[in-house]
């Protein structure tokens, strides 16, 4: 196996791991965004779903899952127009929940 | 109002201090050659260049008048003021609130404007962008051994670094917050380059452009070719990174080529 096929190899692995762990990742999201919508003084859950959908999105694009990575940063677009609003519309906040459950259901 | 905030003058504000204040009360126009985006309300009022019974009917009309800006508040710096790096007895606590910014002229700001909207236009056509080149073979020891220093939140994408800077032969170093970052600045031997994301946790309302300032202004690190690592590319972006002393930026999600060529690029291998 030459060197390029070797570190490929590795990649590919890292890339399968990344995969199977998506299920930790969606389940950190979805907590903190159980947290956001509870209600009341919760601006820090809506910066941490944000920060996770963030890194969603640029490490899948980087490990070949292009359309899941496209597909996290345009919630975490979302999320970072709400993050500006003191008073979160119910609306916002719900379609919120169902691109993340859209995005989920992807995987 | 309160006395910890910092203030600096927009654009508007300095083109009206270099026209003298003419368009102000006088009042006015003193506390406005006063604000320089360094020196607190506080600081200024204990040196007795600002009066405390009058300066701010003063700043009220120059903040509603567009020519000065809320820079910052130690108070927004609570956590970082707070923060205490847990076991290694280092105290962090004046490391990030006391960024400086070096005030444009509105000639200059055109000027970076223009190159910003340049950098952001490559970045989306060819995945990264670097503000100038290194000399080449600039490291001592050439090529091989270089040494990165990773900051990085996301473990999975972290160790994929690793993987592909190991490949070619760097030593990784991995930060995976900001506290981890900054302890790794403050104690850790400089590196080759550092691969900063913006989007760090750890203290909350700071990022990576404030780890970026913080390493320009620390002179042993000041001269490390950093890499700003982003998934937004926006004119807005590249201007902060230019401002702060970025040395490139890479596009997240990156392809490893990109990545390559820009480290090339800014290390001078």
């Amino acid at each position: 196996m030459s060197g390029d096929d070797a570190v490929q190899a590795k990649v590919d692995m890292l890339a399968k791991i990344f995969k199977g762990r998506l299920h930790v990742r969606f389940e950190k999201m979805n907590a903190a965004f159980a947290l956001c919508r509870a209600g009341g003084d919760n601006q820090e859950q809506w910066v941490e779903l944000h920060r996770l959908l963030h890194s969603l999105g640029g490490a899948a694009g980087s490990f070949g899952f292009d359309e899941l990575g496209a597909r996290a940063t345009f919630v975490e677009l979302q999320i970072k127009d709400l993050l500006g609003q003191p008073d979160k519309h119910p609306h916002d906040i719900d379609q919120i929940g169902l691109a993340l459950a859209a995005l989920q259901s992807t995987t | 109002m309160d006395k910890s905030t910092i203030f600096s003058k927009t654009a508007k504000g300095m083109a009206e201090s270099r026209a003298g204040g003419k368009n102000l009360a006088r009042e006015h126009a003193r506390v406005l050659a006063l604000v320089n985006g360094k020196t607190s309300i506080g600081e200024l009022i204990e040196s007795g260049a600002l009066l405390d019974a009058k300066y701010e009917p003063a700043l009220t009309a120059l903040l509603e008048h567009g020519m000065v800006r809320v820079f910052e508040s130690a108070k927004n710096n609570l956590d970082a003021l707070e923060w205490r790096q847990g076991g290694d007895d280092v105290d962090f606590s004046d490391a990030l609130p006391t960024l400086q910014v070096e005030e444009l002229t509105p000639q200059e700001s055109v000027q970076i404007w223009a190159q910003a909207r340049r950098g952001a236009s490559e970045l989306k056509k060819a995945g990264f962008y670097s503000y100038g080149k290194a000399p080449l073979l600039s490291v001592e020891g050439g090529k091989s051994g270089l040494t990165a220093l990773v900051v990085e939140d996301d473990d999975e994408l972290a160790e994929l670094l690793t993987v592909l800077l190991s490949e070619k032969g760097m030593q990784v170093r991995v930060a995976p917050d900001m506290p981890k970052a900054l302890a790794a600045i403050e104690s850790g031997a400089r590196p080759d380059v550092v691969l900063l994301d913006i989007v760090l946790p750890g203290m909350p309302g700071k990022d990576g452009f404030d780890l970026l300032a913080y390493i320009r202004r620390k002179q042993s690190w000041a001269k490390v070719p950093v890499v700003m690592v982003t998934s937004e590319v926006s004119d807005d972006q590249v201007m902060k990174g230019l401002k702060a002393g970025a040395d490139g930026y890479i596009f997240k999600p990156f392809k490893w080529e990109a990545l390559y060529a820009s480290i090339r690029e800014v290390v001078g291998i």
